[in-house]
């Protein structure tokens, strides 16, 4: 009889150890897959609406132009100084590897004529810069006065507005008839449908929204799950607009969601942060879809 | 040949009313829940909890929130009615819905939003469940024919809640009075820097059927059981009926 007790409860105890942990997690379990962007290495741009929607009533007065105003301008110092070390640092470094005489002195020539062309070329983009006027608005010229920034950086208002400077570096405006507000509200709403679908295992509803690379991510990751199910309850949710970028025949649209969520029943709520990616074919064939998911550290 | 109507204490023509009720709420969506929280101590989220308790919504009831507003109801009814269910939040007003809408989103809840009017509902007959007002009858013109309305839209056993500031009792009317006519103006005038809407919110009040009117207008639109809870002495009012 004790046996029989020892063993039954032996079994039961084996049977929790091998019961599947039952391991709920949001659309994409929490991961970084698809097209990732290189938009949330800067601080969230703020975008001033196109003109022909000023007599729109509701949206909260004020924060798109406060927020430009307040935005830190980087230190037009920080560009020549870092240049200067750079140059010190290369020589001593050179020095140490044993690279003297007329070649150390042929690459500091080197680097002081980069030094000058670099600094007098800065002078004339601060001088074009600031000819904007005063209803340039400033992130505009951060941009510009960013030395270091990529080419793809971009220039968001400045099409729109149509007043831009035109710079020479090459520009990204956003596409035609871009809303940020709208854009950020669908995002939402594709976020809470999309964690909807992912719940359900409704894949039709899911390859309605997602680029085809993202899809097949996605369907592999729901056959793993199998038939477990699945609980994601977004209980607040944020949206932050990063930006536009144009990757070959593709907008790329960046979004960072955060808020709070439960990713299982009766769990307790959790803060999250999560990027997603959005695309959308620059020739207009069809609509904003997800490409890419990221978790920013 | 104008039909007039009642704008507060002034009388309007009939069309004339929804474009002065609609510059009243557009004036004041952005800071509709402050104020509410402001002017009535808080009380609205009680007269609110009790009206969502009273509706007990169950999952995949189907409800329809007119003049919804910024959603506070509609945010609880979606909730209860869980993802089999269809909360509807719709509203007259466009400022209030677009509040209304994001705020629903900002918590997850994905709704159908509707801009429509509750005189001409534009659903099928016996479709909801529930059918929910909150201070909201007041501001509309042609208050039977808007609650014949709800009453088609409603299930043969579905219940239509009215949620509205209504008559208060007796010994209370002195204070309430002052309070509504001197302080809710000056409250207004400082925090939304707006008194003429909250002037004209005192005065539509005044203006509204009391608890016995509204429940024999409810009956002549043909809701059965019709009865109601004052709440707090009065001052706001849930009348529920029953279509049967």
């Amino acid at each position: 009889m004790r046996k029989l007790l020892i063993a039954a409860v032996v079994s039961l105890s084996a049977l929790m150890l091998v019961a599947p942990q039952a391991d709920a997690r949001r659309l994409g379990g929490g991961g970084s897959f698809g097209k990732q962007s290189q938009s949330f290495s800067r601080p969230a741009p703020t975008y001033t609406q196109p003109s022909n929607n000023a007599a729109r009533p509701a949206p909260a007065p004020g924060t798109a132009g406060t927020a430009a105003g307040t935005a830190p301008r980087p230190s037009p110092w920080r560009g020549m100084l870092g240049g200067a070390l750079l140059g010190l640092g290369l020589g001593a470094l050179l020095s140490h590897f044993g690279i003297g005489g007329a070649f150390a002195s042929m690459i500091s020539t080197v680097l002081m004529i980069a030094l000058i062309a670099f600094a007098i070329s800065f002078l004339l983009r601060m001088i074009r810069g600031n000819r904007g006027g005063p209803g340039q608005p400033s992130y505009a010229n951060d941009y510009r006065q960013e030395p270091m920034a990529r080419s793809i950086t971009p220039e968001i208002g400045s099409g729109i507005n149509g007043a831009s400077a035109g710079a020479a570096a090459p520009t990204e405006a956003l596409p035609p008839g871009f809303d940020v507000d709208a854009f950020l509200r669908n995002a939402k709403t594709y976020f809470i449908r999309l964690q909807a679908a992912w719940d359900r295992g409704d894949v039709n509803d899911i390859r309605e929204f997602t680029t085809p690379e993202m899809f097949g991510e996605l369907r592999l990751q729901l056959q793993e799950r199998g038939a477990t199910p699945n609980v994601t309850d977004v209980v607040s949710l944020d949206a932050v607009f990063y930006g536009v970028e144009r990757v070959g025949g593709d907008y790329i649209a960046s979004v960072k969601f955060s808020g709070m969520i439960r990713e299982a029943d009766h769990a307790p709520t959790e803060p999250f942060t999560e990027a997603w990616n959005l695309s959308k074919p620059v020739n207009g064939s069809g609509g904003w879809v997800l490409a890419g998911i990221q978790q920013l550290s | 040949m104008t039909n007039s109507t009642h704008f507060g204490y002034q009388t309007v023509a009939e069309e004339d009313k929804v474009h002065k009720v609609a510059e009243v709420f557009h004036s004041v969506a952005g800071k509709y829940d402050v104020m509410n929280d402001l002017m009535s101590a808080g009380l609205h989220r009680l007269w609110k909890t009790f009206t969502i308790a009273q509706a007990a919504v169950r999952p995949g009831f189907k409800v329809l929130d007119i003049a919804g507003g910024t959603g506070d109801l509609a945010k609880a009814f979606a909730k209860q009615a869980g993802p089999s269910g269809e909360v509807w939040l719709t509203d007259i007003n466009e400022s209030m819905l677009r509040v209304g809408r994001d705020r629903l989103l900002n918590k997850g809840l994905l709704t159908p939003t509707l801009l429509c009017d509750a005189e001409k509902l534009p659903f099928p007959d016996n479709y909801f469940d529930r059918v929910s007002v909150a201070f909201g009858l007041r501001n509309m013109t042609r208050k039977d024919a808007a609650l014949a309305e709800m009453r088609r839209v409603l299930k043969p056993g579905g219940k239509l809640l009215v949620l509205e500031f209504s008559k208060v009792w007796e010994p209370l009317k002195k204070p309430y009075d002052v309070y509504s006519f001197s302080v809710l103006p000056w409250l207004g005038k400082r925090i939304a820097n707006d008194a003429d809407s909250y002037r004209y919110l005192a005065e539509s009040i005044r203006m509204h059927p009391d608890q016995e009117t509204l429940k024999r207008m409810m009956e002549g639109a043909g809701l059965e059981r019709v009865q109601y809870f004052n709440l707090t002495a009065g001052v706001a009012v849930l009348h529920t009926g029953i279509k049967l």
